[in-house]
């Protein structure tokens, strides 16, 4: 892995409430100065990054249902279709962690297919919160997800605890190698960056993109 | 103040992501012994919230935008007529921060208006401009909008380590009075908070950790 591959797997984060224009535009530049994957911010800075944006390789990346996830699907739905329109091109949506814990399959089943029916092409990352699950729960996810059609599965919002390597391990485990499997949450240093890249995960979620880009540079 | 004179205005919520709907229900039954003034429940447990505090008076609260206030009006919008259709009493609604720290303030205006409209009269909007992020003019100018579109209920701060400080219902209640109803969130952990900020002209006091607020046990069992 080079330093180009890797800023190209990095979704630089920013999802700060009080954050403003100023601060997103920051957030943008550097991501098309180090070629990072994506900008990850929250729907109401979508229409601005996206003016931004125009024109460069770094996507759109829309942090949704942020950061409980504890909506009923029409407005899970309804907030994908409002980010779309206002020029999101990745989504990051929190599943519904509540109907797992519940055991309803069948309900969490209904919720990954219309997240990818409404996305249509776009890359979608469900987001587990794998430090609120039960091993058994992630591979539950993570085999739905597969089925389902969704394009990453990730580990955390950044909110509550974050990746670890043997999560990221079972993770690419269950889904095998043809889906994308995103680490996020207190990745802060090229060192932890490379174990999760190790572990299976092809896309970092993380606000420290560039000191870890610098980083990989001074070696 | 008595313990449940002060019950009356202390208000919790169970909002984890992970919380079942069993769960919900059990920490809303728990709050009987008081009652508290309210419980703030997420949209997808409103039903059992509504159910769980009969008889009691508490009122079910419910949340948009929340905590993060990122989310369009659209979407906000959509999650009041969840709310209103499931008979929620009480919404409380973060304003669009992006849009306020950018000095958008037309448009903040507008998703006031549009969230005031979509609330109708059957459920009373609360908004919170957070103003642990805000200065004093900005604080001013969050009162100024609200007012403009016919929202009065302010709360002050999302809680999640953004405290408010007694001084900001002080600013607020001199400069407006009876004009604007100011609930306090954020870092109320003790019946001393609690009471310092009621005195100073809160309404309702909203902490996750009501019963050292309120007191250990409820008056009427003792």
């Amino acid at each position: 892995m080079n330093r180009q591959e890797l800023a190209g797997m990095i979704d630089h984060t920013y999802l700060k409430l009080h954050g403003d224009e100023t601060a997103v535009a920051r957030i943008c530049l550097e991501a098309m100065k180090y070629e990072f994957a994506s900008v990850a911010i929250l729907p109401s800075a979508i229409p601005f990054a996206a003016k931004l944006l125009r024109g460069s390789n770094v996507k759109v990346d829309a942090a949704l249902s942020f950061f409980r996830g504890r909506y009923p699907l029409s407005v899970k739905l309804l907030e994908i279709e409002e980010a779309m329109n206002a020029g999101a091109q990745e989504l990051d949506l929190v599943m519904s962690v509540s109907l797992l814990k519940e055991g309803r399959i069948d309900a969490l089943q209904k919720e990954f297919e219309g997240f990818a029916k409404v996305a249509g092409g776009l890359t979608t990352k469900i987001i587990l919160e794998t430090s609120l699950l039960e091993d058994d729960e992630k591979v539950t996810a993570c085999e739905l997800a597969k089925e389902c059609g969704l394009g990453f599965v990730k580990t955390s919002t950044g909110l509550k605890g974050g990746a670890t390597v043997a999560d990221i391990r079972l993770m690419r485990k269950t889904v095998g190698p043809g889906m994308g499997v995103k680490a996020s949450g207190g990745i802060r240093s090229l060192e932890t960056a490379i174990e999760m890249v190790q572990a299976g995960a092809n896309r970092l979620g993380t606000s420290s993109g560039v000191a870890i880009v610098e980083a990989f540079q001074g070696e | 103040m008595t313990d449940d004179v002060l019950a009356r205005k202390v208000s919790t919520s169970i909002l984890e992501t992970e919380s079942t709907s069993e769960e919900v229900k059990k920490f809303v039954l728990d709050c009987h012994v008081w009652p508290f003034y309210g419980v703030a429940v997420d949209l997808i447990n409103i039903d059992v919230a509504l159910e769980a505090v009969e008889g009691t008076g508490m009122k079910v609260m419910t949340v948009a935008s929340y905590p993060l206030g990122g989310m369009y009006t659209s979407v906000k919008c959509g999650q009041i007529e969840y709310a209103r259709s499931h008979g929620a009493h009480e919404m409380d609604a973060c304003l669009n921060f992006f849009d306020f720290k950018s000095g958008r303030y037309d448009s903040v205006l507008r998703d006031i208006q549009m969230m005031k409209d979509a609330c109708g009269d059957d459920l009373k909007l609360i908004l919170i401009p957070q103003f642990a992020v805000l200065t004093n003019d900005e604080k001013i100018r969050a009162c100024e909008l609200m007012l403009e579109a016919g929202v009065p209920h302010l709360k002050t701060n999302t809680g999640y380590g953004y405290n408010t400080l007694v001084d900001d219902v002080t600013f607020i209640k001199r400069r407006y009075g009876d004009d604007m109803s100011v609930e306090v969130s954020g870092g109320i952990r003790t019946r001393a908070d609690a009471e310092m900020v009621v005195n100073a002209g809160a309404c309702v006091v909203h902490t996750s950790t009501p019963l050292q607020v309120a007191g250990i046990s409820p008056a009427k069992s003792s």
